[in-house]
């Protein structure tokens, strides 16, 4: 017997219990400081600086590694500059902060005239401001449209705490996959410290929800006489239960006080959580980004009243539209009614039960820094479109008059 | 080899994996850099599987000459954990999503990767020899 074998130890394993130990204490410290980062809520600041460097180190320096930044508390609420419960709001500047998330969805953070925070998670690549109510302006091209994806509402307080949770889900999305054992244990440790991905506050669907899909898939969409739906742009499903049916048609656009016989007009219905379509609101656009400026155009008309309901109907019915369950089709042997531009008569009709507004908005820049409310690192590919409001009236009392914004 | 063994290969590397793996995951998560995960994800799963083969090998008895019995119950033994691996299944186990997009061809490169460094680590560890032991007594002849 030699002498390394009567240590128990082959000559060639010389030292490897050494290296060994060093490297198991390795591993188990590092599996000590992802417990804790886990686990302990007070470790929280001190966990996205050790991460930020265990990042930065992995991957050289180019890894994208982020510092959240602290968080700035919500404005109080002025319903002055509120046109409806839509979300038809006056505002001084649209700015929309947009990233990519590591799954490649793009994530807009938008501030609104309340303070809240509205952040919208979808597909689409196009730099928009949200209008309220679920709408777009895209500033370069001037048009309105409604972008599917997810949308979270949050308190200025709350905001970089949903961004860090949107940012990890979509990072876990990656590295542990949508679902499976890995990225049950993965969600499993990481919600002991930054807490779950909440539901959406609201949902939108775009683009053909159409005839032959379920109740369950198309949601509330109103059914015609003969049963059939509408084809619809798009549907937004909120939390609540409520839910907005947006629909497209070229109308004529004198009745917006506009210079062209068609203009895309976007028709939103809202309803209340129990189904009943209590708002119907029409939006247009005119102008250009890089002339004197886009120009939103929006009414809202209340149709909890047989008057606001008959004029809904006669808009609908004149685009070819199934009414809503339970409303009555305008009489076709009424010849006064039909004879009437049902758009003029909407607009009318908004004057003296709603709200009719128009917001003209000017040329995008694009500033360098990323509002810190967000809690985003500026290193990371972030980008800021503002869009001031040059100009804003609302109709008052016979006529327009200036709409002062909120802030 | 003893199956038991190879078994007891099969479980401790599996486990160890993804304990290594959950640890890469939960330090960098907070920086939200999928690649930094990936990366170290990768280190942390090979130092590992290579401390745990080697533990494991060095309790072994070497009953081949020149290890030539040893090399297929090594790779049986790896290609067992790795697929019992469940970030196998989702093909993120190791690095090899930086490459390719996660599917049949990271599971490929993954399987190589894991593969080969529970070889080069149970062939590079010296097994223990069976020798017989000596009797406390001797049989003598009878007269």
């Amino acid at each position: 017997m030699d002498d390394d074998v009567s240590r128990g130890r082959p000559g060639r394993e010389s030292g490897a219990a050494t290296l060994e130990t060093v490297g198991m204490a390795l591993v188990a410290a590092t599996l000590a400081t992802g417990v804790v980062v886990a686990t302990v809520p007070a470790a929280d600041a001190m966990s996205r600086t050790l991460s930020t460097r265990v990042c930065q180190v992995v991957t050289l320096g180019q890894g994208g590694c982020t510092t959240p930044a602290p968080s700035r508390s919500a404005r109080s609420v002025d319903e002055a500059c509120v046109a409806s419960p839509g979300g038809n709001e006056r505002v001084d500047a649209a700015e929309a902060t947009t990233f990519s998330t590591a799954e490649g969805r793009r994530v807009a953070v938008q501030r609104s005239t309340t303070g809240q925070h509205r952040v919208r998670v979808g597909d689409d690549r196009t730099d928009r401001v949200d209008l309220g109510g679920g709408l777009t302006l895209s500033p370069t091209t001037g048009t309105v449209e409604v972008p599917g994806g997810e949308v979270y509402l949050v308190d200025g307080s709350d905001l970089p705490d949903l961004v860090d949770t949107l940012v990890q889900d979509h990072v876990k999305d990656v590295v542990a996959g949508g679902s499976g054992p890995m990225r049950w244990l993965t969600d499993g440790a990481s919600r002991l410290v930054d807490g779950e991905l909440p539901e959406p506050d609201e949902v939108v669907a775009e683009g053909d929800v159409s005839l032959n899909a379920s109740d369950e898939a198309t949601g509330p969409i109103p059914r015609g006489d003969d049963g059939t739906q509408a084809r619809v742009l798009a549907t937004r499903t909120a939390a609540d239960g409520s839910a907005t049916i947006f629909l497209s048609a070229l109308l004529d656009g004198d009745a917006l006080g506009l210079d062209a016989d068609e203009v895309p007009v976007m028709t939103s219905l809202d309803l209340d959580p129990e189904g009943n379509v209590v708002r119907l609101a029409a939006t247009a656009s005119s102008g250009e980004a890089d002339g004197d400026g886009v120009t939103v155009h929006q009414l809202s008309l209340p149709t909890d009243t047989d008057a606001g309901r008959a004029v809904a109907a006669r808009f609908l019915s004149a685009q070819g539209r199934p009414l809503p369950t339970g409303w009555t089709p305008p009489d076709p042997d009424d010849a006064t009614t039909l004879a009437a531009d049902p758009l003029a008569e909407l607009v009318l009709a908004a004057r003296e039960g709603g709200a009719v507004t128009e917001q003209t908005y000017g040329r995008p820049t694009r500033p360098d820094t990323v509002p810190d409310e967000i809690g985003l690192d500026e290193s990371g590919a972030v980008d800021v479109v503002r869009v001031p409001v040059d100009d804003a009236r609302r109709w008052s009392g016979g006529g327009w008059a200036d709409w002062s914004p909120c802030d | 080899m003893q199956t038991r063994l190879v078994v007891r290969l099969v479980l401790t590397l599996t486990l160890g994996a993804v304990v290594a793996w959950m640890a890469a995951v939960l330090v960098t998560l907070p920086a939200a850099s999928p690649s930094a995960t990936v990366v170290l994800r990768t280190l942390l799963c090979l130092l590992v599987l290579t401390l745990l083969t080697r533990i494991v090998m060095r309790g072994a008895y070497d009953d081949d000459a020149a290890g030539r019995g040893v090399l297929p119950h090594l790779a049986l033994a790896g290609v067992l954990a790795y697929a019992a691996f469940p970030a196998t299944w989702v093909g993120r186990a190791l690095v090899g999503q930086l490459v390719v997009d996660p599917g049949p061809a990271t599971v490929a490169i993954d399987l190589v990767l894991w593969v080969g460094v529970v070889l080069v680590a149970g062939l590079t560890t010296d097994l223990r020899e069976r020798r017989p032991e000596r009797a406390p007594y001797s049989l003598e002849a009878g007269e």
